[in-house]
């Protein structure tokens, strides 16, 4: 089992649309998949018209099989563990249990036979939650907007997952939300590709139809599939199976 | 309504497996799949209409298909608990694997019939059916045409909760008047039990039905008139222990001679290779309940068939080696050297090739007279035995017949193994093996009449001790006859013989093993706690121990 976390430290960057995204692709391509949303917003799960609720809470999750939990939805392939309002206290939840930061990798542990892949939409910040979510994850996929702002943020991200206890954890990072008529996205683009190792070959563009998914509530794929942003999240989970059959 | 993704149950864009069901089994209230058959033709819109007020409907696509129902031969994955459907139109086909005891429904797309498990995709359900299936081959065991709708039940988010499929049935030749029925089948969705478990109560009540589990497939064999039977090679034999010994032999003679006769349709067809060996045991059974319950019938009597029974083995004989041979081939290919793999092609070829004429000469022997005669009179003597046949145990109740015989061939395994010593010639413990094979057939012949538990703790320790002796003239058996092949053939590639002289090295190898194990094997059959679970297996009278 592969887990693949969706993270950034900023917030509004396109976490949630890639989770579900790339989730819903990686479905499709045959794998087990689950997507655990857990952002308290809940987006991913509303995005997948599933109920953000779980019932007795998150603390429910603790001693109990996690299964009991997980929502099939409506695609071949794809299961949901719904996020919960509750989910903003999680970081109290874990700091009260030893090993407060192997919380996730623990629950995961028992789906581990089940899925092939887990993409874990995270919340933004530098939490106690998050830091469970990087110890658990094999790879974090960071969508950037291409801005200066969004360049220190990368910066802060790549010094923090150097810590020792996240050795083996790999971060490949994505543009995100880009405008290409925007002179600044060109050249902060531009810029990065020439400065930074590892970036993403594709890119996921400000689109509508992204933003639709808030509507329609299901991917893109699914209701605009020779759309921009559809086209797009194609290509970058192409990119992100080919890298991971590569790097084994 | 948006275009949602595919389901698997859709024959229009299906591409991936879909599970339904937790997939967990724990704690549910209710099975996954919930299966309700109604009456006659109930049109789609009247189906939608019981979910009406709880659910909105999406309608899915509708075709028609063909439903099949497969299984081995004799029903091995039903009565292990699962339930494998096929669904086809034209080439492109649905296969519904079903658990019955955990409720769970895995849905895999297939291209063309399916024919071999490995069409499942090597999903965890293909391994688990390969376990139950074995050696056997799948067949359909029953079809019926189909007109299926499906139906999604949405919540108000618009999310499935419920996939809904009603199929209309009918026989083709439809000479029954209630041959018609339509099935309705509502498969839950991971995490929405309690839709589920709404969905089915709304049915039920709008129809006055109760949901039955595998409601399908038992209707559809009531249609078709066929009935789940299960072939157990086994004998199962129904009477009171106050029944006759004439009694308890001629049900147990006509259980086996069903199941030869039943077995008969498989090995012409060349389903798979167990037929034959069905057909083999129950010939070997035959011969031994007629060699061992004696008295019931006059000697004189059953002579002519004692030695046609053996006649039946003996031409089946080889045929079945040769099965054995091919159905390990790849073991055997494993246990030499990869120089010689090349050269055991040509050995391949050779069993096949005489596989071909064996098989040839058997069907000669099933569509024979000399074969159809036995069975027709064999059939008639066992109805009903004139007087003259009878013997003097024929009138005794049962018990103290299947006591005496059954521990007289307990003392003679105790003798012939007590004797066997390291410089015992092999014959010595293959005559044991025998007689361990006809205690065997003892025990199983009057299961019901023992002591429950006992019967079972015997078996298990009398297989052991046969698995020693089995192997052991297993690899005798195949020396010889390897042996022979190996001198008998010219052949093309040197390579084949010294791939031969490989397997016999191997063969000789694991005989020595067998053989040096048999002293522990049967030490722990020879024990004072065996002896006990003896002398209380008919529990009527105490025996004095052998």
């Amino acid at each position: 089992m592969k887990v693949i976390a969706l993270y950034s430290i900023k917030g509004g960057v396109g976490k949630t649309a890639s989770a579900v995204n790339l989730a819903y692709m990686c479905a499709q391509g045959g794998n087990h998949t689950l997507l655990w949303d857990l952002d308290p917003q809940g987006a991913a799960s509303f995005n997948l018209r599933i109920k953000a609720k779980l019932a007795g809470g998150p603390k429910a999750l603790f001693g109990r099989d996690i299964m009991r939990y997980v929502k099939q939805s409506d695609y071949d392939n794809l299961d949901l563990l719904p996020a919960d309002f509750s989910n903003r206290k999680l970081d109290l939840l874990f700091d009260a249990r030893t090993r407060r930061k192997q919380q996730v990798r623990r629950l995961l542990e028992s789906v581990a036979d089940r899925y092939d892949y887990v993409f874990i939409d995270s919340p933004p910040g530098l939490t106690l939650v998050v830091e469970n979510i990087l110890r658990a994850a094999d790879l974090v996929l960071s969508p950037l907007i291409p801005s200066t702002l969004s360049l220190r943020t990368l910066d802060q991200l790549t010094e923090f997952v150097r810590h020792p206890k996240l050795r083996g954890l790999r971060l490949w990072v994505f543009f995100s939300m880009v405008d290409v008529r925007r002179q600044l996205h060109r050249e902060v683009m531009k810029q990065l590709a020439t400065q930074r190792q590892g970036l993403m070959r594709h890119f996921i563009p400000y689109s509508s139809d992204i933003e639709r998914m808030g509507v329609i509530r299901a991917p893109v794929e699914v209701f605009a599939r020779r759309s921009q942003g559809g086209l797009a999240y194609r290509g970058l989970w192409s990119e992100v199976a080919r890298r991971l059959t590569d790097h084994g | 309504m948006l275009g949602h993704d595919s389901i698997a149950l859709e024959f229009t864009c299906t591409t991936q497996p879909q599970r339904f069901g937790s997939g967990d089994g724990k704690g549910k209230l209710l099975n996954d799949t919930v299966e309700f058959i109604l009456p006659g033709n109930v049109p789609t819109s009247e189906v939608e209409k019981f979910f009406t007020g709880q659910f909105a409907a999406a309608r899915g696509p509708e075709y028609s298909a063909t439903l099949r129902f497969h299984d081995t031969f004799d029903w091995r994955l039903y009565r292990a608990g699962w339930v494998l459907e096929e669904a086809t139109r034209g080439r492109r086909g649905v296969v519904g694997c079903y658990n019955r005891r955990t409720g769970d429904h895995v849905s895999i797309p297939v291209t063309g019939r399916l024919r071999h498990l490995h069409e499942l995709g090597g999903l965890q359900e293909e391994r688990d059916l390969r376990g139950v299936v074995g050696l056997r081959a799948l067949i359909a065991q029953a079809q019926l045409p189909v007109r299926v709708s499906e139906i999604k039940l949405l919540n108000d988010d618009q999310k499935t909760v419920v996939h809904c499929r009603v199929g209309q049935y009918q026989a083709p030749d439809a000479a029954e008047a209630n041959s018609e029925f339509t099935a309705i089948r509502l498969l839950g969705l991971r995490g929405y039990t309690a839709e589920l478990r709404i969905a089915a109560a709304r049915i039920a009540s709008a129809t006055n039905t109760t949901q039955r589990e595998c409601a399908v497939l038992h209707r559809t064999m009531e249609v078709l008139g066929q009935t789940l039977d299960e072939h157990a090679v086994k004998p199962h034999i129904r009477l009171p222990p106050s029944a006759t010994a004439l009694q308890w032999m001629s049900a147990i003679c006509t259980r086996l001679v069903d199941v030869m006769v039943s077995n008969e349709a498989g090995i012409v067809q060349d389903i798979d290779t167990e037929f034959l060996h069905d057909f083999r045991v129950a010939v070997r059974r035959t011969r031994s309940a007629l060699g061992q319950i004696r008295g019931v019938y006059k000697t004189e009597s059953i002579t002519r068939f004692s030695s046609e029974f053996a006649w039946l083995g003996q031409v089946t004989g080889p045929l079945r080696d040769l099965d054995v041979f091919l159905l390990h081939f790849d073991e055997l290919r494993a246990s030499v050297p990869v120089e010689l793999h090349d050269g055991l092609q040509g050995f391949n070829d050779y069993l096949r090739g005489q596989r071909i004429r064996e098989r040839r000469r058997i069907l000669k022997h099933l569509r024979g007279e000399r074969y159809h005669s036995l069975v027709e009179d064999w059939r008639c003597f066992l109805a009903e035995p004139g007087t003259r046949h009878r013997g003097g145990a024929a009138g005794q109740t049962v018990v103290p017949v299947a006591r005496e015989h059954t521990l007289r061939i307990w003392r003679r395994v105790l003798k012939q193994g007590r004797c066997i010593n390291d410089s015992s010639p092999p014959q010595a413990l293959h005559d044991l093996r025998i007689s361990c094979k006809k205690l065997r057939y003892m025990l199983e012949f009057f299961t019901p009449l023992q002591t429950a538990g006992n019967a079972g703790h015997l078996t298990r320790r009398l297989r052991r001790l046969q698995e020693n002796l089995g192997d052991f003239q297993d690899c005798s058996v195949q020396i010889e006859t390897l042996y022979n092949i190996a001198h008998q053939t010219a052949w093309d590639q040197p390579d084949t013989v010294l791939a031969l002289g490989a397997l016999i090295q191997q063969a000789t190898d694991r005989g020595t093993a067998a053989r040096q194990d048999f002293h522990r094997r049967f030490q722990s059959f020879d024990t004072r706690s065996t002896a006990r679970l003896f002398e209380r297996l008919f529990a009527q009278t105490q025996i004095k121990v052998a």
